[in-house]
């Protein structure tokens, strides 16, 4: 064990590969949507229903990846994700269609990293030769659960964000030369500091990040230089700006490129998206396109995934409780590693 | 943009609170009685205009309440009947302050027919009764 | 940092909303409404025969039946991001509210999808609207009584 929480991982498994489903708005207003691996027109990808149409973002997404990794569903041991809504029926459905051993997980929308600590310590155990581990989520489905109808018409503040249509999967698999590999995973604390605002999520989740920020790096005995990009979640414009300023409070440099956020990025800033976006899909969707790119092209070497969540629910907020949050950290490594 | 929003806001303000001048155009009755009720409804500083109308035994008279005495409609429509009613006791008198009435009222002044005449009358009592 | 500084912190950052815009902004927007809303009672009063007392209602329905369409084309959200409480107070809100739980619970069939979710949000509208409406009659009937005000 190196510290509380944080894993890590001799046999260094890798991400074999990773691929995107996203919804129209993505298509039309995400930047980083020529990385994306299928877009729909639609925001119920040719399905009945919202709920539906999630199931059918996260099967496209298995699909997607086994073509990418070369495999099929029959190479695949296990698949490691989750989602938003009620009890996970997206993912269970998805895991129902592929016929795969499922661990459904909910770490709301740090999901991605959760799945893939799992993914990770399953292939180090010899469990599995290759896993399929991600998150998604669809706007229209998982907004109805947490606010409001989609087409009430509320005025939503400036620091709301705006829940993405996209699913995200990598295919874990045994260590192999030039692919990024899971170096450790740092498990995220819950952290509360009785923040209530539901349309305010970045700033509840940014003291989250934060701790798991801070724990990694002692764990790793890193600094924030040693790697090539940090990226967060989904904290938007706002929670991004508090976790900055609570690290370079703490005494870590919090300035440059290498700092990023993948709520605040998704939509290019548009401010028709208000602070950013989030869901579980968010981070999935630029961490599994973009960032899982720049690696295999040689731009990041070495990159710190911290996807955020806020675990609440309609019931607990409507209840007055605060918004408790987390965040699960992986760091990727495109290196041999010292263990090795 | 700005400016030009807050100037044309201004103007319509403006307009709006300075339109209609006070007007009372009585008909179809002895030249007495029609100046018998101009008199007392120009006396009303409450009414920024009326249509009055006289058909047989019917008096029907249609007001317009100026804006902030229009919470106060009913019981200004009640004085002014017992004023008609008092001026003329041999007149079935109709009175509203309902812009409908008003509108309607308006228009038996260009009607000639004797039937139609009668119909529109009978309609617009009804009219003033109605509840919902 | 600990909560509290924490607190003050994202008090800082969080974008102040800007009250005295959205106050004018939701004047502008419920103004506009309710101009149509006039326009529509006279359009009934002059070609029917509704009076000024009864032509609420047919006005009402039609102010309804076009915040319906409105959701229904993904319209009237966007007038609300811009007009806030101008949009959801005039009745047009109620309508919206109404059809946009239909519209999202359909999926659920239309007994305990559409039926049972319409009111969802409208709900409590109806609820507290008969409520005070009982309230205010309970008043105004005991002044009556003691003959404080007349009907």
């Amino acid at each position: 064990m190196v510290a509380r929480g944080v894993i890590r991982f001799a046999g260094r498994p890798i991400i074999r590969a990773a691929a995107v489903a996203a919804g129209p708005a993505e298509k039309k207003n995400s930047p980083f949507s020529p990385q994306f691996d299928r877009l729909y027109d639609s925001e119920l990808c040719g399905q009945k229903t919202n709920e539906q149409a999630h199931r059918q973002l996260i099967e496209d997404a298995c699909d997607l990846v086994l073509n990418k990794a070369g495999k099929t569903i029959s190479d695949a041991d296990y698949l490691v994700c989750g989602d938003l809504v009620n009890q996970m029926t997206p993912s269970n459905f998805a895991a129902a269609s592929t016929g795969l051993p499922y661990v459904g997980l909910f770490s709301a929308c740090a999901t991605s990293t959760s799945a893939l600590a799992n993914a990770a310590l399953l292939t180090e155990a010899g469990a599995a030769s290759l896993v399929l581990a991600g998150a998604a989520s669809h706007h229209n489905a998982i907004e109805r659960q947490f606010r409001y109808p989609i087409e009430y018409g509320f005025k939503k503040p400036q620091n709301a964000q705006w829940t993405v249509t996209a699913a995200g999967i990598a295919a874990v698999t045994p260590h192999e030369k030039g692919y990024p590999g899971i170096a450790q995973a740092t498990v995220g604390r819950v952290v509360d500091y009785g923040l209530t605002d539901p349309l305010n999520m970045g700033a509840a989740m940014a003291p989250a990040a934060f701790d798991t920020f801070r724990r990694h790096l002692e764990a790793a005995g890193t600094a924030p230089e040693d790697y090539d990009v940090i990226i967060t979640g989904d904290l938007g414009a706002i929670g991004t700006q508090l976790f900055l300023q609570m690290a370079s409070e703490a005494g870590y440099n919090a300035e440059g490129e290498r700092w990023r956020d993948a709520g605040k990025e998704f939509y290019g800033g548009d401010s028709a998206f208000f602070s950013g976006a989030s869901g579980a899909g968010c981070s999935a969707a630029i961490f599994f396109s973009d960032v899982y790119n720049r690696m295999i092209e040689g731009e990041y070497s070495r990159a710190l995934l911290m996807a955020t969540g806020a675990l609440l629910s309609p019931l607990s907020f409507q209840q007055g409780e605060s918004i408790p949050c987390t965040c699960h950290a992986i760091e990727l490594d495109m290196g041999e590693g010292a263990e090795r | 943009m700005k400016r030009l929003a807050a100037s044309a806001g201004l103007c319509l303000l403006v307009a709006g609170c300075g339109a209609g001048g006070e007007e009372i155009r009585v008909s179809g009755g002895e030249p007495e009685d029609n100046r018998k009720v101009q008199e007392i409804l120009g006396e009303e500083e409450q009414i920024t205009s009326a249509v009055a109308v006289f058909v047989k035994e019917d008096l029907l008279v249609g007001v317009e309440v100026s804006p902030f005495n229009r919470y106060r409609k009913a019981k200004i429509e009640e004085e002014l009947t017992g004023k008609m009613e008092k001026a003329f006791p041999d007149e079935t008198v109709t009175l509203s302050a309902d812009l409908k009435i008003y509108w309607e009222t308006d228009k038996l002044e260009e009607l000639e027919e004797e039937d139609k005449l009668h119909k529109k009358v009978e309609t617009i009592k009804s009219l003033s009764k109605e509840e919902t | 940092m600990d909560r509290q500084a924490y607190t003050q912190l994202e008090q800082q950052t969080t974008p102040k909303t800007p009250l005295a815009l959205n106050l004018l902004k939701a004047f502008v927007t419920g103004g506009i409404i309710c101009a149509i809303g006039q326009g529509i009672m006279y359009f009934y009063m002059y070609f029917f025969d509704f009076t000024e007392r009864t032509a609420g209602n047919p006005t009402v329905a039609t102010m309804i039946f076009i915040a319906m369409l409105l959701t229904g084309f993904g319209k009237y959200k966007r007038i609300a991001q811009f007009g806030g409480a101008g949009s959801a107070v005039p009745v047009t809100g109620f309508g919206n509210a109404m059809i946009s739980a239909a519209i999202e619970h359909r999926t659920e069939g239309y007994v305990l999808g559409v039926g049972g979710n319409m009111f969802k949000l409208a709900g409590s509208v109806i609820v507290f609207g008969v409520f005070s409406a009982f309230v205010v009659a309970l008043i105004k009937t005991i002044l009556v009584k003691f003959g404080v005000v007349g009907w």
